[in-house]
């Protein structure tokens, strides 16, 4: 196999030189890394292919060198290989060069399989050569399968069971089996209350690892906020009931708040932001949600009169599993995925969420969209 | 035309059994119950229910392919259907819809709310008139 630095042989330097040397500490390190490196001339043929390429493709080196390297892709790549160096060379427009991506392999035996391909440029006397590293990702890919199948499957799994047990602890509670003695339905009501807790728990736990597989959709369509706050107020009451909050629209502007969003994340959002003010909001009192215009913005805010976020806790926020402190964790029960779910889905509209701790106290959560314009939605 | 006699199709005998109580409960209806697809669609046909309650993830002939079968037949084709499933995510919900369902029921659900959710879905079909 010839050294990956491609120099000629007759330009070789003599093996007694400190050149020689450095260029066997080369061919040695490229003989043993683990990445398959192939070095490509302009005609798009192989020039060299290091061992662990040989490993990786199922060819010897003798068999690939001086052959089109798309002979090592499945397609489409194969046939748009010669197109990808041609369009590079006359001008410049890179769509593999230089940039590291993910593409289908094809081994002597004629299977394919994933692998990260990062080519570079390499400019030598002799000509110009791309230098291509490539890794099998086959058992990531597979791992990544494995782990969504997981993830859909407990789904299914936790919330089959969750489904009998919250069934059973409603309708009892509900007084489906007669009434109930005032400690049994307290037994019972913690019982269910933290059945709900487990379910929002398996919700975040999935959205969680949508946002990290860059897989949660969303369907846009024109909204008008004020609803959506309305509609926040409608499902959000009975939970702050429970901690003897009222939750409060006040101050809606009188004409339509229009942003262009996926009213169910949006409502995911609030619920989220709610859900904290609730927790950490004195009882009896009241947690005021409300809407502020500003310019090509909309600002949603949520206050309450709770202790306030921590100094030295407010950068992390939004960061996942965090909360507080630990007795926060037990006391509230969150599970620290509310808030960085609330910012991604935010995110995702353009938008932007934060807070503020007035010197009143409270804290006061919002979050701003762009203002939904028929031409410029 | 009033919404009366419910059929419930879900392989989870707990399951059947919380919807059952939790309809009788808050609702004047008459159930019936399957644990399987294929039985349900022969005895659908057979009942001729006013609303079918459907679980997606069964073995053997799962939710979708009853509905299939459902629609597939004139007997049995309008009558309506709501999925109840533990696959809840939006792709989910609209992939459900799109194959004719009336609506989707996540689980786990509130069963004292349960009978309220259905009459919402079954009176917001445009051809129901009370």
């Amino acid at each position: 196999m010839r050294c990956v630095m491609a120099t000629p042989s007759s330009s070789a330097p003599p093996s007694d030189t400190p050149a020689c040397e450095n260029r066997i500490r080369w061919q040695s390190l490229v003989d043993n890394v683990l990445d398959g490196i192939i070095t490509i001339s302009e005609d798009g043929l192989v020039d060299s292919f290091n061992p662990a390429a040989a490993r990786i493709f199922g060819y010897d080196a003798g068999e690939v060198v001086g052959q089109n390297a798309s002979l090592l892709m499945a397609e489409p790549y194969h046939s748009a290989h010669d197109g990808y160096i041609r369009r590079y060379l006359d001008t410049g427009e890179a769509h593999i060069i230089g940039i590291g991506r993910e593409v289908e392999g094809r081994r002597k035996d004629g299977t394919t399989f994933p692998m990260d391909l990062a080519v570079s440029e390499m400019k030598l006397p002799e000509g110009r050569f791309f230098i291509g590293i490539v890794r099998d990702i086959t058992e990531r890919k597979e791992i990544e399968r494995m782990k969504q199948e997981l993830i859909a499957s407990i789904s299914h799994e936790l919330r089959t069971p969750l489904t009998s047990i919250r069934g059973a602890l409603g309708l009892l509670e509900g007084g489906v089996a007669g009434p109930l003695s005032d400690k049994a339905l307290h037994l019972v009501q913690l019982a269910h209350s933290n059945s709900r807790h487990l379910g929002r728990l398996v919700d975040d736990i999935l959205d969680v690892e949508k946002l990290r597989a860059g897989r949660m959709s969303f369907s846009f369509a024109p909204l008008d906020l004020r609803a959506l706050i309305g509609q926040a107020v409608n499902l959000n009451q009975s939970y702050a009931a429970q901690y003897d909050i009222t939750l409060s629209a006040e101050a809606l502007p009188d004409t339509p708040c229009m942003v262009n969003g996926d009213a169910v994340r949006l409502l995911q959002v609030l619920a989220n932001i709610l859900s904290n003010a609730v927790k950490f909001s004195p009882a009896g009192s009241k947690v005021r949600l409300g809407i502020e215009r500003l310019k090509n913005h909309i600002r949603v805010s949520v206050g309450d009169s709770g202790p306030g976020i921590p100094e030295a806790f407010r950068p992390h926020v939004f960061e996942k599993f965090t909360q507080a402190d630990s007795t926060d964790t037990r006391q509230s029960r969150g599970t620290g995925l509310g808030l960085p779910i609330a910012q991604h889905i935010v995110q995702s509209h353009g938008g932007t969420i934060d807070f503020l701790c007035p010197a009143e106290g409270g804290t006061v959560f919002f979050f701003d969209l762009p203002e939904y314009q028929e031409s410029n939605p | 035309m009033n919404l009366r006699r419910i059929f419930i199709v879900d392989d989870d005998n707990d399951i059947r059994a919380i919807v059952r109580m939790a309809l009788e409960f808050t609702g004047d209806f008459e159930i019936d119950e399957c644990d399987n697809g294929r039985d349900a669609v022969r005895l659908i046909t057979e009942k001729k229910p006013d609303l079918v309650l459907l679980d997606v993830m069964m073995p053997d002939m799962d939710g979708r392919a009853v509905l299939s079968a459902l629609r597939a037949d004139p007997a049995t084709a309008d009558i309506p259907v709501i999925f109840l499933t533990a696959r809840v995510q939006p792709s989910d919900i609209d992939d459900l819809q799109g194959q004719g369902a009336m609506g989707v029921i996540g689980k786990p659900f509130d069963p004292m709310t349960l009978s309220t959710e259905i009459l919402a879905i079954w009176r917001s079909r445009p051809h129901v008139k009370e």
